[in-house]
């Protein structure tokens, strides 16, 4: 008896060590709740069609700016044999390590890449080719999504659509402007009048704490304005960071820290100060930031402001730089290489950046699928931010000359993050610049070679 | 007649003891069957897949054996060889600070008379704190700029008139992260020393006493030989955590700045997350074994030659 008892309770006890450990859960994520039902969102079991006898596909689908839970919905209606889940994470600076780990194990089915990031993902090898996909559904890519193509693309193949794209302005608070006397930044500025501009606010602001202008940590954001005129790769496509284009750039970040024209690199990153609650809190007189500080201006319970926001091109690096200017960086959905189910996870892509651009618009992201493009989209996009449809123009406007920051060439990520990690103690005062440009050269070149 | 057996003949043994035996044997199973899937055969595969090149985005039979290539990279990668210089810093640091206050601490609460409880729960607190609360709040004590609560009191009081830049320094960014985490385990380590310190015998300390031991003779001569295994129990727990440090230097920190903080768990999550080298973290990770091991064994030996 003794025997069996000790047996039967070795046996529970290995059992519940097994289960314990099992993964009875779904990952740490939280489903999007739509406002009737807190489960990941399902098409009626009711409303299967012929087409659908089968048992329909699920496929999960993460991002970290959802749209609405009702275009899903609509989705699922239209496609009885796909059922979406969707699970929102967190905007945090570790939500592409999370989705590469969830995509590694096979947990994701569609997901966005962002920043740049997406290049080192299809060098790796992480990503579906879409090639096949999209010829099948006679997607034209050209048409469809112009030069924001090119973020999608690795050699001649696309291993993801364009989704939305991040469209740096120069904001500026006009109550901050007028109160200082300083006139409104135009067109036509340069950097030298940027810098004037943002010193005579920070003169005026000194006793309240406010700055003239604000540069935030992220990767390569000292490089908004040297982006116009500098390449990041030499004529035989090596490290070319000791171009004097980049380097006043370096320099000029540390230049505005120190004369105390913008809070610093190390006061930033010792505070977790972010643009939108710094800008909106009224504590810059203008700032350069992505189109999705047109968002955060629709949150207005998070960030709470009673401004009125202007928005001008970004500053020209000098006099021999024309045209109106802008940077950019695009964000794509994939289908990653673990997904079981791609034709579905490519037809819900489709779906939601095809047929459903003014839904993200109206999450105050600029949506990639040009065709969709117009006044109506612009409206939208606009809506409930206080800024009027012709200041947003300037997003959607073809005449701009948009350049990006970002390091699209060979092994581009990892450039951009040896940058991130060698600038660093220079921007902390630790460095001299000369040091770091050889550091960086050094590294890069060695990856590339 | 006294029934000897030759030296060397195993005694039979009774069915009683063969059953008792076999019964605690069955009863082990489910540790060593836990500890065999989630410790002993990750240990495994881990150094396996140090001799391999893995990227986990392709398919499994893209595996290519690497041979001792990623060993020897490993002596010319600087982030991993400051890696371990800093790991070996934070040990030296970390570990006797945080049993020397232990120690204090518990020698403290032991001798008090009143405020007991709430006393060993303000002490335990930090502990069972979150790290990202922990690091929040440190982050603002140690503010760099002279308006930071810690570098006030270092400019009011003591008249520093350049103080530390602590978290975005390479000079102090070390020193910040050990002072937080020394702070933040102390409490767990106080428990441990303080619960052994309730049971040590009285009547030892009334006899030193009545042959006129002081306070402090008492302390050295009878509280530290008597807590010895206690201490080494808690020396060793504190170098492996040491160790494992991660938490706080990725929240704080990210290793930054460039690799003033980076510790080797940090370069293993870097080359695994971020560069997807599988082969390579292993690779790491099995010398961040070998240091622990190493390290604990010397300790074992100084506590048994200390024994003897």
């Amino acid at each position: 008896m003794k025997r069996v008892l000790s047996i039967l309770l070795t046996v529970v006890m290995t059992l519940s060590l097994l289960s314990a450990c099992g993964d009875g859960q779904k990952p740490s994520q939280t489903p999007t709740q739509t406002p009737a039902d807190s489960q990941p969102s399902q098409s009626d079991p009711g409303q299967s069609t012929d087409k659908t006898a089968a048992e329909p596909v699920t496929i999960r689908y993460y991002d970290w700016d959802m749209v609405d839970s009702a275009i899903i919905d609509a989705f699922m209606k239209d496609n009885p044999d796909i059922v979406v889940e969707t699970y929102d994470i967190s905007a945090n600076s570790d939500r592409t390590t999370q989705l590469d780990i969830l995509a590694m194990s096979g947990e994701v089915d569609v997901m966005p890449l962002a920043d740049g990031d997406q290049f080192t993902r299809f060098e790796q090898g992480m990503m579906a080719n879409l090639d096949e996909l999209i010829a099948q559904y006679g997607l034209d890519m050209e048409a469809s999504f112009g030069d924001y193509a090119a973020w999608a693309k690795m050699g001649e193949s696309y291993y993801g659509i364009p989704y939305r794209t991040t469209k740096n302005a120069l904001y500026y608070n006009k109550e901050i402007f007028d109160k200082a006397g300083v006139d409104y930044p135009t067109d036509q500025w340069t950097l030298d009048d940027y810098t004037d501009a943002a010193a005579k606010i920070s003169a005026w602001g000194k006793n309240d704490g406010i700055f003239g202008t604000y540069s935030h940590t992220y990767a390569n954001e000292w490089a908004v304005i040297s982006a116009q005129a500098g390449d990041w790769y030499t004529a035989d496509g090596l490290c070319n960071i000791k171009d004097s284009v980049w380097a006043d750039g370096l320099k000029r970040r540390v230049d505005l820290d120190s004369q105390g024209l913008q809070m610093s690199y190390s006061e930033i990153k010792a505070s977790g100060t972010v643009i939108n609650s710094s800008f909106l809190g009224g504590k810059e007189g203008m700032v350069m930031a992505g189109s999705w500080l047109v968002r955060d201006m629709k949150k207005t319970d998070k960030f709470p402001f009673d401004f009125e926001v202007g928005i001008a091109p970004i500053p020209r690096l000098d006099s021999s730089v024309e045209g109106r200017r802008g940077n950019f960086s695009v964000s794509v959905l994939g289908v990653p290489e673990t997904c079981k189910n791609k034709e579905a996870a490519f037809r819900f892509i489709l779906y939601l950046e095809t047929q459903n651009a003014a839904a993200i618009a109206a999450t105050g992201n600029v949506p990639c699928y040009i065709p969709a493009y117009g006044d109506e989209l612009i409206e939208t996009f606009v809506a409930g931010s206080s800024l009027t449809a012709e200041q947003a123009e300037f997003f959607f406007d073809t005449s701009v000359i948009w350049t990006t920051n970002k390091i699209l060439g060979p092994q581009g990520a990892s450039y951009m993050s040896i940058i991130k990690e060698e600038v660093e103690p220079y921007f902390f005062g630790e460095a001299e610049l000369d040091a770091v440009l050889d550091n960086i050269e050094n590294r890069v070149n060695e990856i590339l070679r | 007649m006294l029934r000897t057996d030759p030296p060397g003949a195993r005694r039979p043994r009774s069915s009683i003891l063969v059953r008792e035996e076999r019964t605690a044997y069955w009863f082990l199973l489910p540790s060593v069957l836990g500890t065999a899937i989630f410790v002993l055969i990750p240990i495994v595969i881990s150094l396996l897949l140090g001799f391999t090149n893995w990227n986990p985005m392709r398919s499994v039979s893209d595996v290519s054996f690497a041979g001792v290539g990623n060993f020897r990279q490993i002596l010319s990668d600087e982030r991993v060889l400051t890696a371990i210089v800093n790991n070996l810093k934070y040990t030296i640091c970390y570990v006797p600070l945080t049993i020397a206050i232990a120690l204090l601490l518990a020698s403290l609460l032991n001798k008090l008379v009143f405020g007991k409880l709430p006393l060993r729960m303000m002490v335990f607190m930090p502990y069972i704190s979150s790290m990202v609360s922990v690091a929040v709040v440190w982050m603002i004590l140690f503010y760099p700029s002279a308006t930071g609560p810690i570098n006030s009191i270092l400019v009011n009081l003591f008249h520093m008139s350049d103080p530390p830049k602590w978290f975005t320094s390479s000079e102090y960014a070390m020193a910040g992260i050990i002072i937080m985490s020394v702070w933040h385990d102390m409490g767990y380590y106080t428990i441990i020393i303080l619960a052994n310190m309730q049971g040590l015998p009285a009547e030892v300390y009334e006899s030193a006493a009545l042959d006129g031991a002081s306070r402090m003779q008492s302390f050295w001569r009878l509280t530290i030989p008597m807590l010895r295994s206690t201490l080494f129990l808690c020396i060793t727990l504190a170098t492996i955590n040491s160790f494992k440090v991660f938490d706080q230097i990725n929240i704080i920190t990210e290793g930054g700045p460039r690799y003033s903080t980076t510790v080797l768990v940090q370069a293993i999550y870097y080359y695994a997350f971020k560069e997807f080298k599988f082969g390579y973290a292993s690779a790491i990770a099995v010398v961040l074994f070998l240091l622990v091991f190493l390290v604990t064994m010397v300790q074992r030996r100084i506590e048994k030659k200390l024994e003897d």
